[in-house]
């Protein structure tokens, strides 16, 4: 179960290039749009070409990401929930 | 229009001393010259850096730099020339189209590709509203820049313009570079020596340099820009007659120029546009070049520009930089620049003291 | 706008409805859109996006403008060529000196060749010259070349507004007395490069555009290259050459939000529409006309249309023409210029097609019919990547 939120960290690490962030550094909990993390619309597009190519789910309704992309934990339960 | 700010990043460890040009001179053993400037978390956020490619970096902070030095927060316009654009994170999201046969594709390196995304983050990270404009035409890219602040101050005397040339290195196109002639083959050229090397192509850089120019005169202005020309395509003895008319058109003969800086190459194909006016009409006049320090990139004119400026201040010439035996007059008060790249996009700059 | 007026003498345009300026007004007058499925581009996504193509193959163009058998030209180039030697003609321009110069704009200028030859230069040296067709500058020298002319040639390229500002640049030159007369204008072609990337962006319809509409879904792209001839009014006077219209004004302001995405108010519209009136020295009551940017994204056409709203107490008669040519990038400005002359050497205004709801946030609808009516100041907007916004304002020739 961990190991997904944990693998999801390292991603976002990579994917989005946050050089100043380590795994340590997110919480499960932190919002990921908001100041902790201070993600924007650029990085939205990029989870959603992350989603569809490494957990092949694909997201068509931006409304829909935007609670799928809350935080680490609302992402990890969406994934869990279409596997 | 008078320059009242300069900077600028390069190969070069270029003073942040008033009183000199540069640090230690930087020689390099291979055709790539890297910008030398490093410190680029001290001007841009990690959150806003993360998605900036070499280009954007040195752009947003030879930006940042010359507007602190003349504590202008909001210019009155941003006009940057490019030759190559973002061309690394082009050829990421290109790689990638290639290589997935059009699958899902990361739309940051798109979105970066754009050629004025220079100008754009400049914009973004000011917040500033004005005119903003990107022109990308090879070796002309930053005159062309120049010629539009040139154009504007013109009209408007007391607006403050940012007027730039950047362009980044690029490994894929140094490979190409070597294969169609563009770039030295060399395993090791000694770049202070760079006029030795008598064969096709040259060495590559990458930098940025930045002005703020106004139709006013400042107590800090650096130089006064009288007249700036570009051709697309010249053949020697059109050169030579539109040089004298330019000096002509500008109340002045070849003897009235103090120093004449030129972008030799040592590219054997085409340096020959030089020789034509080193070795004849401004045969007796001081003649500098630089493209040994910061490498060949269509925006290298910039430093070229920057070195104008600092000459005219300092009222002295860099001996790094000396093509010929000829010393200034006690009094260096008008400078003529010309740049070309492969016979194209030839250009003329005229600064005077002020 | 300083002292001197400037006038347009010569038009060209290329587009997905017409290769020229007639074939192009008439589809305009008859609501004919050219947008429809990829024929020519070779993609996989030929079945799910709509685009405005030019049905001429890069084989056919290279005939009729008799180039060489081995020409190096990117389709963006032939485009380029193939609408600027029709404004040049049109101008009567027949000895080019070096008092003409060209203003060319392109996004992505020779992308079309350099996605089709990325990994072949090592393996084939015929490709070496093409290396540098990846760099707008080399789209520009192409069409230069191909028309003679030497002295100040240069690239705009600022994405979607890269021809509106190709147009200003060029004026700028004339009233400072740099050129007798100027080529300006712009060209892009499809290629999948810009599908991909808009593609990546999610602001790709897959279906036909609706600009200004509730459910609008995205952009169909498109590819053109549209030319003006401009010259001082006095110039062409002496030469007794017919005006086809007056650039009255311009302007170019950011919109300094995001990179792409622009702000909900508009800023940077409504600050180049703002400007270009007072360059104008004109109203915004005077305008009757407006040729929007109408991308129909989401983003753009709020944006835009509050940023009009913001600035016109009652919104002008308006329409944007891209759910006819497509969203041409760089060349949006130039054939939109063109089209922007059109309205006003026919007095009327062109249809906004695929529309069918009002937008919520907008108190205005766009124009659904071709109507010939009194139109004396056409507004042109074209607003890129970068929050770069500019608008151009043409007026009638008497």
């Amino acid at each position: 179960m961990s190991n997904l939120r944990e693998e999801l960290k390292e991603k976002i690490i990579e994917q989005l290039n946050l050089e100043d962030l380590s795994v340590e550094d997110i919480q499960n909990d932190d919002l990921l749009f908001g100041d902790e993390i201070g993600l924007d619309s650029i990085d939205a597009l990029e989870l959603i070409v992350l989603l569809e190519k490494d957990y092949g789910i694909k997201l068509t309704d931006p409304a829909e990401g935007k609670e799928v992309f809350k935080s680490i934990e609302t992402l990890a339960q969406f994934i869990e929930s279409k596997q | 229009m008078f320059v009242n700010g300069i900077s600028t990043l390069n190969a070069q460890d270029i003073s942040s001393s008033e009183e000199t040009f540069f640090g230690e001179v930087q020689t390099y053993s291979s055709p790539i010259l890297k910008t030398y400037f490093s410190d680029f978390r001290k001007y841009i956020k990690p959150a806003a850096m993360r998605r900036m490619s070499s280009s954007v970096k040195m752009g947003v902070v030879a930006a940042s730099k010359v507007l602190a030095s003349t504590n202008i927060t909001q210019p009155d316009a941003i006009i940057v020339g490019t030759g190559m654009g973002c061309k690394t994170d082009s050829d990421v999201f290109l790689e990638n189209l290639l290589a997935s046969n059009e699958g899902l594709l990361s739309p940051t390196k798109f979105i970066q590709s754009t050629h004025n995304t220079v100008a754009g983050q400049i914009a973004l990270q000011l917040k500033c509203k004005a005119y903003n404009m990107t022109f990308v035409q090879g070796a002309a890219s930053f005159e062309t820049a120049l010629l539009d602040a040139f154009l504007q101050t013109n009209s408007s005397k007391n607006k403050n313009l940012l007027v730039g040339g950047v362009d980044e290195i690029s490994k894929y196109s140094n490979e190409l570079h070597q294969l169609d002639g563009q770039l030295k083959t060399e395993q090791e050229i000694c770049n202070l020596n760079l006029l030795d090397y008598v064969s096709a192509g040259s060495i590559s850089g990458e930098g940025a340099s930045f002005f703020v120019v106004s139709g006013e005169k400042s107590e800090a202005s650096y130089a006064s820009v009288k007249d700036i020309e570009t051709y697309n395509q010249l053949g020697k003895d059109g050169l030579k007659n539109k040089v004298l008319n330019f000096l002509k058109k500008n109340e002045l003969n070849t003897e009235d120029i103090d120093v004449f800086i030129c972008g030799n190459n040592a590219d054997v194909n085409y340096d020959d546009f030089y020789h034509s006016l080193q070795t004849d009409i401004f045969s007796q006049t001081p003649q500098l070049y630089y493209k040994h320090l910061v490498g060949e990139f269509y925006t290298s004119s910039g430093f070229a520009f920057w070195l104008a400026c600092k000459i005219l201040r300092l009222q002295e010439i860099p001996e790094i930089c000396q093509l010929n035996n000829f010393k200034p007059n006690s009094s260096i008060k008008t400078i003529l620049l010309y740049n070309q790249y492969k016979g194209r996009d030839h250009s003329f700059i005229l600064l005077q003291a002020c | 706008m300083d002292n001197e007026r400037i006038v347009v003498t010569g038009m060209g345009v290329t587009s997905a409805i017409g290769n020229n300026v007639e074939e192009n007004f008439s589809a305009l007058q008859q609501s004919k859109s050219g947008i429809g499925k990829i024929e020519i581009l070779e993609t996989v996504h030929q079945d799910h996006f709509p685009v405005g193509e030019i049905k001429m193959s890069n084989e056919a163009l290279a005939e009729y403008l008799k180039l060489p058998d081995f020409h190096y030209f990117t389709r963006a180039a032939l485009l380029g060529a193939y609408a600027a030697k029709q404004a040049l003609q049109q101008a009567n321009i027949e000895e080019i000196d070096f008092q003409t110069g060209f203003v060319n704009g392109t996004s992505v200028g020779g992308m079309d060749v350099t996605e089709k030859l990325y990994h072949t230069y090592k393996e084939n040296p015929s490709n070496f010259l093409f290396i540098e067709a990846q760099h707008p500058g080399f789209t520009t020298n192409k069409i230069a070349d191909y028309l003679g002319i030497n002295g100040v040639v240069t690239t705009i390229s600022t994405a979607c507004s890269s021809g509106a500002n190709a147009v200003m640049m060029g004026a700028k030159l004339l009233q400072k007395k740099r050129l007798k007369r100027v080529l300006v204008g712009a060209t892009d072609c499809l290629s999948k490069f810009t599908l991909n990337g808009f593609h990546s962006l999610r602001i790709l319809s897959s279906d036909l555009c609706q600009p200004f509409d509730q459910h609008r879904k995205g952009l169909n792209l498109g590819e053109a290259a549209g030319y003006l001839v401009l010259e001082t009014e006095e110039d062409a006077k002496k030469r007794n050459q017919p005006i086809l219209a007056y650039l009255e004004g311009y302007a170019n302001a950011n919109d300094a939000h995001h990179q792409t995405a622009s702000s909900a108010t508009g800023e940077g519209s409504f600050l180049a529409m703002q400007q270009a009136l007072k360059n104008a020295n004109l109203n915004p009551q005077q305008i009757d006309y407006i040729n929007a940017h109408g991308t129909a994204t989401p983003n753009n056409d709020l944006s835009e249309g509050t940023a009009i709203q913001r600035l016109f107490q009652e919104t002008p008669m308006l329409s944007s023409t891209k759910a006819f040519t497509g969203h041409t990038l760089a060349a949006a400005g130039a054939i939109e210029a063109v089209f922007s002359i059109l309205s006003l050497q026919h007095q009327c205004v062109f249809p906004n097609l695929n529309f069918q709801t009002k937008m919520e946030d907008l108190n205005f609808s766009p124009q659904t019919s071709f109507q010939k009516q009194e139109v004396n100041y056409v507004l042109s907007n074209s607003f890129g990547f970068g929050g770069n916004c500019s608008s151009l304002i043409f007026s009638k020739a008497l």
